[in-house]
């Protein structure tokens, strides 16, 4: 009995240790799930510095694992956005009003890839561009990512991200002082299309 | 006594001629010799004017400079490795100054540059919208942009709220067939992934060192690549300028060498002895090395196509020699010299008429190659008459054996002379020539000049397809003293060209206003900003519920003053280098700006550009491959009437001294040259100007024929040397037939043929002195020699 306590404390610390394991690109594929439909709700803010204030938007978002995010704005603008691999295209009012190939800029097919990645936990394709640094405690995580390439360190400084199963928050703090955040919320994977 | 100082007065002049050569020899030796084998350095110095002339060069600057490469293949990595890969090793070489393979993070830098002018600098699209007054449409637009996720870095709500400087921006990398996302310069649009690779060269593509240290590097790491299975294409002048010295080399090594020991041959049968045929090739290596010297020394570089002809020169010089050395195989020297002299004199007069008339015409290539051939073949000339008496001072007279065979074949065409079949057969032979020239077509097609082959044609092709590349055989020139005013005239001309381009006619432009808009413009432009924040700012603030603090912070921004892009602002900006080469300067001043046309311009697209060119007095369409055209077309009836008139020249110069036996003497060329250009026309469907040049070695060498035979009235000795030198120039000249070079391949054609044709009509019109000769042919000559001592006599006793 004398060896109880010290053998508590071991188990304790054991367990914090454990439980807090560094984290890596592994790991966190083996926490999250990528199913093949995944929809839910958003709610965005964008912190503009020079504002000092947050723009918000919300809305809901559907995607097809490797085919495409189809982003729609609810308030306080109506605007959907169908993001591929190849381009951009952007919806108002159920009629297209520009599509934007990937080619075409350079930056923005970055940020779309790097979207894509975040969103569908594509974690081979984010370790390719992003340096991980993070914890779990159990089946939730929170992770900073940081670019490996300078150029694209010229626009985006880090991204933390927090989620369990699937991504809950996604912050992107700017290379200046703005930042963007969306809180992901019902998220479901579902076989089947859904328009609200 | 006399004899003595005569002998002391040759050797001494022997020595100097051959002091003299040696000096020239080596002072071209020690300063190198340049080959230049460019096109351009043919062409006329601008009757045109000035702006068109700089044109041109910049345009073959931009193309000549550089080679590019294409690398394709499937997997990113391993492309990306050899990219780089290949981009070190040519980087190395001393003779490439630069290799750009690589986006370089500078560039990212250098892409905000443009951002201070984005009020007055607008793009295309966002012009169109605030002149159809769709200011709202940019403001729903804008609002988009602001709640888009991905738009996260690039917003900057205080400065550009509108998002205008990303749009210009857009627009410039839409119009870009590069992508430089991935850090290198990915093709956009190619089947499979591909890397572009730009190599600027540090020496001209046309020097042989240049080639010999750059081609073979791209050689071997193109084999290795595409062992690899990934594919290199490339395109650049070095490429074109490698394959053209490299025909020319084996073609030197098989048709050269071939010649050469054909000729060989034939002189040691017809001279037995390897020190004649020194003699015989000694006086024509004096001529070419004077020549090559002193057109380096005086044009500072040689052009292939002078050497080429000039070696044409050879054929003529050559004669010289040859009957010189025939003739003293009969005589003594100072014999020969005396019996030779006018005839030798005459011959080279005539010659030199002949090359010094297409030097009269204002062309710098035709200028060239009359001066070489001019000086070579007096400085053979000379040699023959300063070297080889000291030579052959002390040879003894043995008759030549071939004399012997000449005179059995020429008994044995007497025969046919003397019928009138013959005679009747020729003169049609002359009426159906004439009349097929007289139908027939010139050809000045640009191809003539065309040395690469199709699969290198090719692809150059596909690699200027793949990137979308401007012409630079058809592009627009603006002419004007002020910059703004030709801006303002491009700006003018681009909406037509818009227009063009939306018909699908023109497939794109390069002109550099897009990126320099005319101060007009701008200002224009800043008005069209200001009603669009004074109008439409309230409508993106206000769907975001800010206080008007803040537009009024935005509204200050663009009340801070505008940015106008000035000229010399411009050309601090990294952008404005890929723009450089459209601005034209001469001395400083400035004179217009090229605008460039996508490649393959479909005729209804050429009909309107030279309707433009015709409606605006400062714009001219220029099309270099109807110029290039023009120019041989030029050339062709320049050479054609200077024929003509050393015809003319000829014929009464020696009319003087030959009086009616002029017309045997003139004639046999005159003749050869109409049958060969006939015969010539049949077989190619068309005259062109390498086959007239070729009939200025054809007169060259049957006014020699002539007039040597004139002057020993048919000597057998000169009828062995005549037809010596046809063997030897159809042997030297007419191989080129063979050549792949379409420039030699004419030439050599027309010379064959009609050197050929010369030697038969000779062969009918010329008599040969066979009265005198007996069965002992030395005899006969002794009987001559007889003859002259008892001359000499008689004058003694008498004087």
């Amino acid at each position: 009995m004398k060896y109880m306590v010290p053998l508590t404390l071991c188990f304790l610390i054991l367990f914090s240790v454990g439980a807090k394991a560094e984290l890596t690109y592994e790991k966190l594929g083996q926490l999250t799930a990528s199913p093949e439909y995944l929809e839910g709700r958003f709610t965005q803010e964008k912190y503009v510095a020079f504002l000092d204030t947050d723009l918000v938007s919300s809305g809901f978002f559907v995607y097809q694992r490797d085919k495409s995010i189809r982003w729609v704005t609810q308030s306080p603008i109506a605007n959907e956005l169908t993001i591929t691999p190849e381009q951009i295209v952007t919806q108002e009012g159920g009629e297209e009003v520009s599509r934007l190939s990937a080619e075409s800029n350079p930056v923005a097919k970055m940020m779309s890839v790097i979207f894509f990645a975040v969103l569908t936990s594509d974690w081979q394709e984010l370790e390719k561009v992003f340096r991980l640094k993070g914890q779990a405690t159990g089946a939730v995580w929170r992770i900073t990512l940081t670019p490996i390439d300078p150029q694209m360190a010229q626009f985006i400084d880090s991204i933390d991200v927090r989620g369990g199963q699937y991504i809950n928050e996604l912050i992107l703090h700017e290379a200046t002082e703005n930042r963007t955040r969306i809180l992901f919320s019902d998220a479901e994977p579902s076989a089947t299309n859904i328009s609200k | 006594m006399l004899k003595f100082s005569t002998i002391s007065l040759r050797i001494s002049a022997a020595v100097t001629w051959l002091l003299l050569v040696a000096l020239l020899a080596a002072l071209s030796l020690s300063q190198g010799l340049t080959l230049n084998s460019s096109i351009m350095s043919l062409l006329p110095i601008a009757e045109q004017q000035p702006v068109v002339q700089i044109a041109s060069e910049k345009m073959s600057q931009r193309f000549s400079d550089r080679v590019v490469i294409l690398i394709s293949g499937q997997e990113q990595e391993q492309l990306q490795q050899e990219t780089s890969a290949f981009a070190q090793a040519l980087a190395q070489l001393s003779e490439v100054s630069k290799v750009d393979w690589t986006a370089s993070s500078e560039a990212l830098n250098d892409s905000q540059e443009m951002f201070p002018y984005r009020f007055a600098v607008l793009d295309e699209s966002t012009r169109k919208l605030l002149i159809d007054d769709q200011g709202e449409e940019l403001a729903a637009q804008a609002l988009r942009r602001i709640f888009n996720p991905l738009s996260a870095g690039r917003l900057n709500l205080l400065e550009d709220p509108f998002g205008l400087f990303e749009r210009w921006q857009t627009e410039q990398i839409n119009n870009l067939s590069i992508d430089t996302s991935s850090g290198f310069f990915e093709v956009k649009n190619s089947p499979q992934l591909t890397y572009m690779l730009v190599v600027t060269l540090g020496g001209n593509p046309f020097a042989t060192s240049v080639q010999k240290a750059v081609v073979p590097v791209i050689e071997k790491q193109r084999a290795e690549l595409a062992k690899k299975n990934i594919n290199v294409a490339m395109s650049g002048m070095l490429l074109h300028a490698a394959a053209g010295t490299e025909q020319a080399e084996n073609e030197m090594a098989t048709i050269g060498a071939g010649s050469l020991l054909g000729i060989m041959l034939m002189v040691f049968w017809v001279f037995s002895g390897a020190r004649n045929l020194f003699l015989l090739l000694l006086p024509v290596l004096v001529g070419c090395v004077v020549a090559v010297a002193l057109t380096v020394q005086v044009f500072g570089s040689i052009h292939v196509v002078t050497l080429t002809f000039g070696a044409g020169l050879v054929g003529v010089a050559v004669d010289y020699s040859m009957h010189f050395l025939c003739e003293r195989r009969a005589s003594t020297a100072q014999q020969t010299i005396k019996k030779l002299w006018p005839g030798l004199a005459l011959g080279l007069f005539s010659s030199v008429l002949a090359y010094a008339a297409q030097g009269l015409a204002p062309f710098p290539g035709l200028q060239q190659m009359a001066f070489f051939a001019v000086i070579g073949l007096v400085s053979a000339w000379l040699s023959v008459w300063f070297l080889l008496p000291m030579l052959t001072w002390k040879d003894e007279l043995k008759p030549i054996k071939a004399a012997e065979h000449f005179l059995r074949f020429y008994k044995a065409c007497e025969h046919l002379k003397s019928k009138k079949v013959p005679k009747l057969v020729m003169l049609l032979f002359v009426m159906i020539g004439s009349i097929s020239l007289w139908l027939s077509q010139a050809n000045d097609d640009v191809r003539l000049l065309q040395t690469s082959s199709s699969e290198l044609i090719a692809e150059e092709r596909s690699v200027q397809t793949a990137l979308k590349s401007p012409s630079s055989s058809h592009y627009l020139v603006i002419r004007g003293d002020e910059l703004e005013a030709v801006l303002q005239k491009e700006e003018q001309l681009r909406s037509k060209l818009d227009e063009l381009r939306a018909q699908g006619v023109l497939s794109s432009y390069r002109a550099i206003s897009t990126v320099l808009p005319s101060l007009a413009r701008q200002q224009a432009d800043f008005l069209l900003t200001q009603s669009l924040y004074r109008d439409h700012l309230a409508d993106v603030f206000g769907n975001l519920n800010l206080p008007s603090e803040t537009i009024n912070a935005v509204n200050q921004q663009i009340s801070k003053g505008p940015y106008f892009l000035t000229l010399a602002a411009w050309r601090e900006l990294a952008v404005a280098q890929s723009w450089e080469p459209l601005l034209l300067e001469q001395s400083g001043q400035f004179i217009g700006t090229v605008l460039m046309l996508g490649s393959s311009l479909p005729q209804e697209a050429q009909q309107s550009l030279m309707t433009l060119s015709d409606t605006h007095v400062d714009v001219l369409y220029i099309d270099r491959i109807a110029g290039i055209t023009d120019l041989l077309t030029t050339y062709r009836s320049e050479i054609s009437y200077w024929l003509s008139l050393a015809y003319l020249a000829v014929f009464a110069v020696l009319a003087i001294r030959y009086k009616t036996s002029v017309l045997r003497i003139i004639a046999p060329p005159l003749v050869a040259s109409l049958l060969a250009l006939a015969l010539v026309s049949q077989i190619e469907g068309g005259i062109n100007l390498f086959n007239l040049m070729a009939l200025i070695l054809v007169l060259g060498i049957g006014l020699d024929m002539g007039i040597f035979l004139q002057e020993t009235d048919g000597s057998v000795h000169t009828w062995v040397a005549v037809t010596l030198s046809t063997c030897t120039s159809v042997l030297a000249f007419g191989l080129l037939t063979f050549s792949q070079t379409p420039v030699l391949h004419h030439f050599g054609l027309t010379v064959l043929v009609g050197l050929l044709l010369v030697w038969l009509i000779t062969l009918m019109t010329q008599p040969l002195r066979h009265d005198l000769s007996s069965k002992q042919f030395g005899t006969a000559e002794t009987a001559v020699e007889t003859l002259s001592i008892q001359e000499l006599t008689d004058r003694e006793s008498r004087s």
